[in-house]
């Protein structure tokens, strides 16, 4: 596994349909690809958790985590707080596919880390879509944020064995293809089935 | 307690003072437009407190002398409150919101009024539970009235425009085409080319007297009579369809007559499965379905927009077509009466629609110019045609979303088109990429996913032509 060096994801944009990375729209590229990161801008939409009646989010509740959050938006350009402790879903400005040989990390930027965001996330070769962002302010101040601003740094990296299927096909896949940040998925985590059914509803005492 | 003048205007004055408060609180809360805010402060509520003076200034003098004639500007603006618009005016603010937003294409077309109109104006999109569009400014009229009948007047120049769109479709960018037709009506309004058009038509007195044997009189008629007739009740609102019609094949090309075909699965699809039968219904406020579609078409090959077409994507329009020529056509065969004097009556039968039918083909080429001409290079280009396609076949099929075109932002017209023609050619291919079409929801899924792509380039390519600029 080696870190792809710009002149490589390059290479990787003009590769033909499946084994093309795509990074669309890319506004300011001598700006946005470094070295070897490529810089992503934060996008419009925002879910904001919220305190609620219901005071935990279970996987074994019927309760969509969905409701747990608030829907909002903002113009690009247009300042979003965000504030102490307050857990916000955002996506890229940008929409990325990666093919099936490449594996992304995501990172903050540096100097975001610094005032107190800092999120790391990984990308499965052949994912498609927006990034969701999962954005918390660990600074004691509200940070304004401004749409279109580059918040995160992707990561490039070739995958040895490659499987055959892309991560887009495969049955677990559960963030395909968004345009929007995504709320967690992991109630449709089998786990939480097994454990139900093979040790929570027949413990043993 | 009493009914009488008195207690009447007791009870509005103690309605406007709800009111107020009412205003007050929306204000505070308008989200996220600080225009609809100042609106509210700057307009409205000093409309609210005129009336209320107006209504307090009579209620003293009928305290003082029970004889007193109510003004003529009280009652004009006791029309106003009454009426229920300054009422309306508020439910459709505090029902406007950015949650419920048909955001992405209405960008375009708050760029479309930006160049060809205005660019003071705000939109309130009003969500509807029916299947109902509709794209109307409603400022200005009421600005009007307060002006002529109470003497208020208002320096406010921006245009208030309210958007209904089906909530349960706001997202549905394949019905969202039909907004081209809105945006259509909005620009008739706006310039009288309806009623430039129709003049022209009509002033020919040979054929007014073509209407004069299938009116019902109960007196002689004259030509004013049956202009007027004519002007208010059919060809001016069929005039004005086609008007609507023709802005929309201009502007979206293709997908704009997908976009009707799927529309009316929703009205002609309806009567079809009660009833077992297609019909073209002749209406007093429409052209039947296949004049319509009939008219789109052929706009669309002057256009050069079919030609460049696939022949699956063709068979697509002319099966439907085909299909709506052959069906049955259908009169109400009933007289409405078209004035007060109880002189004059209409009946909806064929013969009359053959006059209406053939006046109304008389005004096309017209209007196809006029409406040509105003939009100017805003009308789609079959190169628009070419870029769609692509974009659906390098792109959609891909599951990646059509906002960028050879480097460049790709146009809206495109990205709407290349929407449909993936939606048309490409099901099986997305099936191989995206894992959730498949079980009962797949169809769903797929449209889904489709929306999420096309809603994705919308957005995007607007923020990237504009970065470009």
């Amino acid at each position: 596994m080696g870190i792809l060096t710009s002149d490589k994801i390059k290479e990787y944009f003009l590769k033909s349909s499946d084994d093309k990375l795509i990074v669309t729209p890319i506004l300011d590229p001598d700006t946005q690809l470094g070295l070897t990161t490529i810089d992503l801008r934060l996008g419009p939409k925002f879910k904001v958790d919220l305190r609620t009646r219901e005071p935990v989010i279970d996987l074994n509740d019927e309760r969509p985590i969905e409701t747990f959050f608030d829907h909002t938006y903002r113009n690009f350009g247009e300042r979003f707080l965000l504030y102490p402790n307050q857990l916000v879903l955002a996506s890229t400005f940008e929409y990325v596919k990666l093919p099936k040989d490449l594996f992304g990390l995501l990172i903050t930027r540096s100097s975001w880390n610094r005032l107190g965001i800092n999120l790391t996330s990984i990308v499965q070769p052949g994912y498609a879509g927006v990034l969701t962002l999962e954005l918390m302010n660990k600074s004691s101040n509200p940070i304004a944020l401004y749409v279109g601003l580059r918040l995160v740094q992707l990561c490039l990296f070739t995958v040895e064995g490659t499987n055959s299927d892309q991560y887009i096909t495969q049955s677990i896949s559960k963030y395909v293809a968004h345009s929007e940040p995504k709320t967690s998925n992991i109630s449709e985590d089998k786990d939480i089935e097994i454990l139900n059914n093979k040790f929570r509803n027949t413990i043993r005492h | 307690m009493l009914t009488s003048e008195l207690s009447y205007l007791n009870g509005l004055i103690n309605d406007l003072y709800d009111f107020e408060e009412e205003l007050k609180r929306l204000s505070l809360k308008v989200y996220p437009s600080p225009v609809l805010k100042q609106f509210i402060t700057k307009e409205l509520i000093p409309i609210v407190l005129n009336i209320r003076d107006i209504f307090i200034k009579d209620k003293a003098k009928l305290d003082e002398d029970p004889h007193y004639n109510i003004s003529a500007k009280t009652k004009a603006a006791e029309i106003i409150w009454s009426s229920g618009y300054l009422q309306h005016f508020a439910w459709a603010i505090s029902e406007s919101n950015i949650k419920s937003y048909p955001l992405e294409i209405m960008s375009f077309f708050k760029d479309l009024i930006h160049e060809l109109d205005t660019s003071n104006f705000e939109i309130l999109a009003v969500p509807s539970h029916e299947i109902n569009f509709s794209f109307s400014e409603v400022w200005l009229p009421l600005k009007d009235y307060l002006e002529k009948n109470i003497g208020l007047k208002s320096n406010n120049e921006t245009l208030l425009i309210k958007l209904t769109f089906p909530h349960t479709h706001r997202h549905n960018l394949f019905l969202s085409c039909i907004y081209a037709h809105e945006i259509g009506h909005y620009f008739d309004r706006r310039n009288d080319f309806w009623g430039d058009i129709f003049t022209k038509v009509i002033k020919d007195r040979f054929i007014l007297k073509k209407f004069k044997p299938i009116l019902r009189t109960s007196s002689d008629v004259d030509n004013d009579a049956i202009r007027i007739v004519i002007l208010q009740k059919v060809l001016g609102s069929w005039i004005r369809e086609a008007i609507a019609d023709c802005f929309a094949v201009c502007l979206l090309g293709p997908a704009y007559v997908y976009s009707t075909m799927e529309f009316n699965i929703f009205s002609s699809g309806r009567q079809q499965f009660h009833n077992n039968l297609l019909m073209n219904i002749y209406s007093l406020t429409h052209p039947p379905n296949h004049l319509r579609n009939n008219f789109q078409v052929k706009l669309l090959k002057e256009l050069g927009l079919f030609r460049v077409l696939n022949n699956r994507l063709k068979n697509e329009i002319t099966e439907y077509n085909d299909q709506i020529n052959k069906s049955a056509s259908y009169y109400r065969d009933s007289e409405t009466r078209l004035d007060l004097d109880d002189t004059l009556y209409l009946v909806e039968n064929k013969e009359f629609y053959d006059v209406i039918e053939e006046l109304w083909k008389s005004t096309l080429t017209p209007i196809k110019s006029r409406v040509k001409s105003f939009l100017k290079n805003n009308v789609m280009t079959p190169k628009q045609v070419e870029e769609a396609l692509r974009l659906a076949e390098e792109r959609i099929k891909l599951a990646v979303p059509p906002n960028e075109y050879e480097g460049k932002a790709a146009s809206v017209p495109a990205i709407l088109n290349a929407g449909w023609f993936a939606r048309l050619q490409y099901r099986a291919d997305m099936e191989k990429v995206l894992n959730n079409i498949k079980g009962e929801k797949a169809d769903y899924n797929f449209l889904e996913n489709l929306n999420s792509l096309i809603r994705y380039a919308l957005y995007a390519s607007q923020v990237h032509k504009r970065w470009q600029e």
